[in-house]
């Protein structure tokens, strides 16, 4: 397993409440984990943004995240694949997760949960401000 | 002979008559139709019933449960037997498929309906006096519903993400201007809400060539089409395209080429696609477009070559397939619909062009558009 990692710069945010959390993004999409990170960023989280579960894997073990927004649909280890390894990682067993579906499928959600996740959001059926919403409730900052 | 005994003959003959009609008209049905008795095995059947079931011989007192053998939607095998023990009066379904001896199978529109005798109820004796089979294949219907559901899932898949990732981006802004954050943020997040929306337009647009496409597969008149001005056309288009990723965009063409019958705006499609892409998945060097006559100097022969990412052997026979994109790391980040190559395909059937990929990762992708003369 290739250890390679591109993490994102983390920007000075554009506001003044800086918060003490830490968020790894897992999405395949570029554009999407782009406008995330953005957002996330001004709201003061430190990110870190990868594109696949391999990488996921490693960022989780380095980065120490307090919550993972993870994409479910991502090629050769897709999203319940990483939550299986993570849970059954002692270090990083009990981290956040927030799933990420496109679709929202009902078995989906089903699956997700039975791994232990602590929310999921539908891409594209929740606005960005919800997207905060939901990332803010999961760390107890709501 | 008195009145009650001619009554009695012409009841008869009315009777004999009315089995004729039923007759008649069981054979005419384009359904599969079989009567069976409490066991299932075959009373009545009519000629649709053995095209369907794919036998030629007479299968009358033969059990029709051992005849068909059907699975349902998870490939599970059911017999009718299981379906008849189960219909109270009429068993209705469209997801069973008959399986046939060479292992083909057809999709199969089932209404198995229970005779009773008078008012009988099933349990009782007497009850069930047999059943009636009547069935047609479906696989027609079937295919054409799952491609309806898949291209609906897979377009409001492809409209979401590009959505979702606008709506982010205003967001953003919004909340970047309300505390006075950096304008090159603001303005680089509103230029990909741009990108974003623009893309949405591109996508609609082929979807509406699509729907136009599939309504001229019945009516198209073809027209001369001067593959030397379109080719030019579309080099002084797409040059500028190309420079701003530092590519160049060359055009080698014959003096003079054939001029052929076909739908100058299908053409234009089908070449517009195969260059664009071509630009969207090369990073340095080159998008060649050439154009020679076939042998027979009926045809043209179009090649657009590129010095780009290429496409490996197992992605070449996927090419064609609807949106499809490389699971390939590195080429997920072209942000390609995937349906530009599949209206394509829809478009090269209509004007009868034939096209070959010749491609290997890394090395580049030559795409050959033979064109033929519709005339």
């Amino acid at each position: 397993l290739s250890l390679y990692t591109e993490f994102m710069d983390t920007t000075t945010p554009p506001t003044s409440t800086v918060i003490n959390k830490k968020i790894l993004i897992v999405e395949d999409d570029n554009g999407l984990a782009q406008v995330y990170e953005t957002r996330l960023i001004a709201e003061g989280f430190t990110t870190r943004r990868v594109s696949n579960g391999e990488e996921a894997l490693s960022a989780a073990q380095a980065f120490r995240p307090d919550l993972i927004m993870l994409d479910v649909m991502m090629p050769r280890i897709n999203g319940f694949d990483v939550l299986d390894i993570l849970r059954n990682t002692n270090e990083v067993a009990n981290t956040k997760v927030i799933m990420l579906t496109a679709l929202g499928r009902p078995e989906d959600i089903e699956q997700a949960k039975q791994y232990g996740i602590t929310d999921y959001l539908i891409k594209s059926q929740v606005t960005m401000s919800e997207v905060v919403a939901k990332v803010k409730s999961a760390l107890g900052l709501a | 002979m008195g009145g009650g005994a001619t009554k009695l003959v012409n009841k008869t003959i009315d009777q004999s008559l009315e089995q004729e009609r039923l007759k008649t008209l069981i054979n005419n049905m384009s359904d599969g139709v079989v009567t069976m008795d409490d066991e299932l095995n075959v009373i009545h059947y009519n000629g649709f019933a053995l095209n369907i079931l794919n036998l030629n011989y007479d299968i009358t007192g033969k059990d029709l449960s051992q005849l068909m053998r059907l699975i349902n939607k998870d490939l599970k095998s059911v017999t009718l037997e299981d379906i008849a023990m189960k219909t109270v009066s009429t068993t209705i379904s469209r997801d069973y498929r008959l399986v046939y001896e060479e292992g083909d199978t057809a999709n199969l529109y089932i209404s198995l309906t229970r005779v009773t005798n008078g008012n009988g109820t099933v349990g009782e004796e007497n009850a069930a006096q047999g059943f009636t089979l009547i069935f047609h294949d479906i696989t027609k219907e079937k295919s054409l519903e799952e491609e309806r559901e898949e291209f609906i899932s897979v377009i409001s898949h492809e409209l979401r993400t590009p959505i979702a990732i606008a709506e982010g981006d205003i967001s953003n802004s919004q909340l970047l201007y309300e505390r006075g954050g950096d304008p090159n943020m603001i303005k680089s997040a509103l230029e990909e809400a741009h990108k974003q929306v623009m893309f949405l337009g591109g996508l609609v647009n082929d979807l509406s060539t699509l729907s136009r496409a599939e309504r001229d597969k019945v009516e198209f008149t073809p027209t001369d089409v001067d593959f030397i001005k379109l080719l030019n056309e579309l080099q002084h288009a797409y040059s500028s395209e190309a420079e701003t990723k530092g590519l160049k965009l060359q055009l080698s063409l014959p003096k003079t080429l054939p001029t052929i019958k076909s739908s100058e705006l299908y053409v234009r499609e089908v070449l517009q696609n195969f260059i664009t892409n071509a630009i969207k998945y090369t990073d340095t060097g080159q998008v060649a477009v050439s154009a020679s006559p076939s042998d027979d100097y009926k045809s043209i022969i179009v090649d657009i070559t590129d010095t780009g990412i290429g496409i490996s052997t197992s992605d070449q026979a996927k090419v064609w397939e609807k949106f499809y994109r490389s699971e390939n790391y590195k080429t997920r980040e072209h942000s390609g619909t995937g349906l530009g190559l599949y209206v394509v395909t829809k478009l090269v059937k209509i004007i009868h062009a034939d096209i070959k990929l010749t491609s290997a990762l890394g090395k580049g992708s030559t795409f050959t558009v033979t064109f033929a003369n519709l005339d």
